[in-house]
């Protein structure tokens, strides 16, 4: 492994012991609580005075947070930069994976999550084994459950009252799929955490993501029933 | 102690000198808080963890203490009760652990406190969004007086294998008339795991389900962390034709008079004297405070009581 380049570090927490506390209690809102969007801005702006130089602060917080060398990341080609893999080694110190099955994190974008299979989803008797993926995003926003769009999620599940909707930019059908097959074989499965810029989303795999056909047909039997 | 006190030390600097805050290291923490996620991910299920080495003895509460110190913040207000009681050796202990090695507040209002950490109950007083609620655990495995090894309990929950517990209910029926499990009474969480509520008594239980409050555990000894996020359906194993049923009394509170809250029995002489007070200290001196409630006991036993 060739040295880390020190020209293109991006500034890390000032107050390593608090702010790693508040950015973990912030992904642990986000986990136990699915479809809440946390934000981490005010982690770089309080002592520091400086913004961090990457624009990818939620996952770059969510890595100092969680990442060290008891861990392995596997970062895909889409993500990859030198500086995001020579800070991940300088601030974290976390090991790289060659291949994504082996790693307890997992860094890519959405246009790369088309399958789930090259992942850790956990043993029957271990599933704690599992990956955490940080799915860097084109949008994401908190949206109400009853507005039709094509990018919303409908999630329902452990730490949801009711139903909870969030709007991902650049969701397919086959995103929709593997939402709902990860959540199919639960206990087992991956935990999503989705970033974009300083905002971050989780979607653990214990939550139901239901798909906008699955919806109308809903509306359509309600609608039904007022008809009769 | 009174009610109103917070102890404060200054945030600033509040750990003692060459502690980290919250007394864990920053790399014990992040293995705690990768376990939590992982706990909160899969409710109910155990996660090993790498359980330390904590300045006091196994069965202590040296789990819940790892779990609130990997949570806590200089903003937290922190609330220690042991079977519901603020002023007892064990809360007495962990909250002093606490505002030394972190400087936070402290209350002993449940509605005012954000991290709550117990020994065997859950508060009388509703909680809210936001709380978090983390257990000292003794023995995690809820399967484990039935099934002593670790390796087929770990499988027994990987196939739901949960007859056992059923049988172990059935027998409490056939031997006593009735279901006589009165504390860590077996729960099913989200649909899927079979999990020990720690011995909190079965009164308690239903206030796990769809509790708007975070819920963590921490079990020391055996080294595993469990989690109920909120809203979660948290669901006392029963029989049909036996439901689920809480304890009830047929005493009110000797302070507060209340009905409805669970109460303890206190021995008051070597004469069969004895009376029924809310185990929850904080509940019972907020009802006689906020409405003057009156003792239903004799004057002369209640003074005896708050002396």
């Amino acid at each position: 492994m060739t040295a880390i380049s020190t020209h293109h570090l991006w500034v890390p927490y000032a107050n390593p012991v608090l702010q790693s506390q508040q950015a973990f209690r912030k992904l642990m809102r986000a986990m136990s609580e699915p479809g809440t969007c946390v934000s981490f801005d005010t982690l770089y702006a309080s002592d520091s005075g400086q913004a961090s130089s990457t624009s990818q602060t939620a996952a770059f917080a969510t890595a100092l947070t969680l990442l060290d060398q008891e861990t392995s990341v596997w970062i895909s080609p889409g993500i990859s930069s030198p500086a995001l893999i020579d800070n991940l080694r300088f601030h974290c110190g976390c090991r790289l994976a060659e291949n994504a099955s082996e790693a307890d994190f997992v860094m890519l974008s959405l246009s790369e999550l088309n399958g789930l299979d090259r992942f850790s989803a956990g043993e029957d008797i271990n599933p704690h084994t599992s990956a955490t993926l940080i799915v860097e995003v084109p949008a994401l926003e908190v949206a109400s459950v009853d507005e039709a769009h094509p990018d919303l999620l409908v999630l329902s599940g452990p730490g949801i009252k009711a139903r909870k909707g969030v709007r991902v930019q650049g969701l397919t059908s086959d995103h929709r799929r593997l939402f709902e097959d990860n959540h199919q074989r639960y206990p087992l499965g991956v935990d999503f955490m989705l970033t974009c810029g300083a905002d971050l989303v989780a979607l653990p795999r214990s939550t139901q993501v239901s798909t906008l056909t699955n919806r109308a047909a809903t509306a359509g039997e309600d609608t039904q029933c007022m008809s009769q | 102690m009174n009610a109103d006190r917070h102890e404060h030390v200054s945030s600033e600097a509040a750990s003692p000198e060459g502690y980290n805050f919250a007394y864990l290291d920053e790399q014990t923490k992040r293995m705690l808080r990768r376990a939590l996620l992982k706990a909160v991910a899969v409710p109910g299920y155990q996660v090993p963890f790498g359980g330390r080495e904590m300045p006091l003895p196994y069965g202590w509460g040296t789990g819940g203490i790892q779990v609130t110190a990997a949570v806590i913040g200089s903003d937290d207000v922190l609330k220690v009760i042991d079977q519901g009681a603020d002023d007892t050796t064990n809360a007495v202990s962990i909250r002093r652990f606490f505002v030394t090695t972190t400087g936070v507040d402290t209350t002993e209002k449940t509605c005012d406190a954000t991290v709550i950490q117990t020994r065997h109950r859950i508060p009388e007083t509703p909680l809210s969004e936001g709380q978090i609620l983390v257990y000292q655990v003794p023995i995690p495995e809820p399967l484990r007086f039935i099934e002593p090894s670790e390796t087929e309990t770990r499988k027994m929950h990987a196939l739901q294998e949960y007859g056992v517990m059923h049988v172990k209910l059935y027998e409490d029926i056939a031997h006593f008339g009735h279901i006589a499990t009165a504390y860590a009474y077996p729960v099913k969480v989200n649909g899927r795991y079979v999990m020990d509520p720690s011995p909190i008594p079965k009164f308690d239980n239903p206030k796990m389900h769809q509790s708007p409050a975070l819920q963590l555990f921490g079990a020391g000894r055996e080294k595993r962390i469990y989690a109920v996020p909120p809203f979660t359906d948290v669901e006392s194993l029963d029989f049909e034709d036996y439901p689920f049923e809480i304890q009830s009394w047929d005493h009110h509170c000797d302070i507060c008079g209340a009905s409805e809250s669970f109460l303890d029995e206190v021995v008051t002489d070597d004469q069969g004297g004895r009376l029924f007070v809310c185990s929850d200290t904080d509940y019972c001196r907020t009802r006689v405070e906020a409405e003057g409630v009156q003792a239903v006991a004799s004057p002369a036993k209640t003074q005896e009581v708050l002396s």
